[in-house]
């Protein structure tokens, strides 16, 4: 697991900025999290999650790298030996002006509609067939291994549209006894789990 | 994502994921995200709301501007898209338009949820989900019945001209999807399974006019209606129009007022066929109009389909 990290934040650095985020360093950037290892390994993955999608959502074309950059950041004041007091709050700071730096160079491609709609593949295409039916026959062996439960639940969630949608949706939640955003969340996790198996079956060799 | 369920706090969170808030308006939003991690849960299971809502065309037009330039630009809420649509796609297909209701509902339980119950309660529930599911299969299957005898009775006193035909060739494509479709769900509780199975066919009119081959169709020999997943190659219009004719032209079926859907093969029209009526071995000539906002018609494509029966 920390070599991973480590292996992810020094490629980054190097090519970024010429300094590369050592295993001292890298200690160092853990323990600003927290003082129990694990607990900042798991703050450091958490906080890594957080910034991708921040970058994402302020439109910058590459989130990962950076949030890496993010790190490194953060890790050379340490280096330095600033005293960071909420290593959360600074890495927010950091982002903040990376954003500054990269969006009005960056250049970022319009996404292509016709093929996310799956206008843009030939219906003619038979590979193009084959593939689409091979990620269905993926998604329904996924769904057989949630639980009945969870599988109802996904079924059932999707089903409707505009009023009826709400109504059924607040329905599921009041028979569940949470509230709609509860609900919400539990979708998202039981269709990140879904997304993950479905592209791990969609990767396999057939 | 429809208008009604929105209140300011989640109008704000979706303009911020639409990139549609200043930087101002985001710093509050962000300094909570950052420190509130159930709160950047939220906001994730927002993204899938609203990928949700456009594929339903749900949302208002300036939204569904900023989804397709902004939030579409992301690589990776572009995976999570795909995957939507493809769930929805599958979702759609267990139960089509016509039962896509609220009628699919999970009991209420007293006041404890069913998943904080212990065990027992929890099948319970559980199986009150798969009840349901069967009913509103059922009631999907009863619903078709009636829309094929319907169909069959307006055939019989609106037989109009055939367009022109214009010799357009069509190409094969594959329609091989397993049948039936019933929710995997329900396949483990046979005092609950539907009476009749919903047979499931999905093929694409690709409208090219270089070659002349047939679509194959191949239907279930015991399906007295299928569900059709037809993906078709022109997609602009709203609403379409299907008229079915054997090849002397004799009408044997049409659906109007059919709106444009994901189906497994790409956009299209899902309707139910009426199986019983057509021959194995037999071709019939598939006319596909496009239906303006206005109320205009126009002839955009033909299909010859040859039915086989297994």
């Amino acid at each position: 697991m920390k070599d991973e990290r480590e292996s992810r934040i020094g490629v980054s650095s190097r090519r970024k900025v010429g300094w590369a985020l050592g295993p001292m360093a890298f200690d160092r950037l853990l323990a600003a999290f927290s003082s129990d290892r694990e607990q900042a390994g798991e703050t450091y993955e958490q906080l890594r999650n957080t910034l991708v999608t921040f970058f994402d959502w302020r439109g910058c074309a590459d989130p990962e790298e950076l949030a890496d950059e993010t790190f490194n950041r953060l890790a050379r004041r340490l280096e330095e030996g600033e005293e960071i007091r909420n290593a959360q709050i600074y890495c927010l700071g950091v982002a903040r002006l990376l954003v500054l730096e990269v969006k009005p160079k960056q250049n970022r491609r319009a996404p292509d509609l016709d093929a996310l709609l799956g206008i843009a593949a030939p219906v003619s295409d038979k590979e193009a067939l084959v593939e689409r039916e091979r990620k269905f026959d993926c998604l329904e062996r996924c769904l057989e291994r949630l639980s009945a439960e969870n599988r109802a639940l996904l079924i059932s969630y999707y089903q409707g549209e505009r009023a009826a949608k709400i109504d059924h949706r607040l329905e599921l939640a009041k028979s569940l006894g949470i509230t709609l955003n509860s609900l919400r969340v539990r979708l998202h996790r039981l269709k990140a789990r879904l997304e993950i198996c479905v592209r791990d079956c969609f990767n396999a060799k057939p | 994502m429809a208008k009604q369920s929105i209140d300011p706090e989640e109008q704000r969170l979706i303009n911020y994921l639409l990139g549609m808030t200043s930087a101002e308006e985001a710093e509050p939003i962000e300094n909570r995200y950052f420190s509130d991690p159930n709160y950047h849960e939220q906001l994730l299971a927002l993204e899938d709301e609203l990928i949700h809502a456009y594929l339903r065309r749900e949302l208002p037009a300036h939204q569904q501007q900023a989804f397709e330039d902004y939030f579409l630009a992301s690589e990776r809420r572009q995976k999570k898209f795909l995957a939507t649509r493809d769930l929805l796609s599958y979702v759609d297909q267990l139960l089509p338009t016509t039962a896509k209701t609220s009628s699919v509902g999970v009991p209420t339980t007293k006041k404890t949820g069913w998943f904080t119950l212990p065990s027992f309660p929890r099948l319970i529930g559980a199986t009150a989900v798969l009840l349901a599911l069967a009913v509103c299969g059922w009631w999907f299957w009863s619903q078709q019945q009636t829309q094929i005898q319907s169909d069959i009775a307006q055939t019989a006193v609106s037989v109009s001209p055939s367009p022109a035909l214009s010799n357009q060739p069509i190409q094969a494509a594959d329609n091989s999807l397993p049948a039936p479709q019933a929710p995997a769900a329900l396949a483990d509780k046979p005092q609950m399974t539907v009476s009749k199975p919903i047979y499931v066919v999905a093929f694409a009119l690709p409208g090219t006019r270089d070659t002349a081959e047939k679509v194959t169709v191949t239907l279930p020999a015991q399906a007295e209606t299928v569900q059709a997943q037809i993906a078709l190659s022109e997609t602009s219009d709203q609403r379409y129009e299907l008229v079915l004719k054997t090849t002397d032209g004799e009408r044997i079926w049409q659906q109007q007022n059919l709106s444009r859907q994901t189906t497994r093969l790409g956009l299209g029209v899902i309707t139910s066929l009426p199986a019983n009526r057509l021959q194995t071995g037999e071709t019939y000539v598939l006319d596909v109009k496009g239906i303006s906002s206005t109320g205009e018609s126009r002839f955009l494509e033909q299909a010859f389909l040859l039915i086989s029966k297994k």
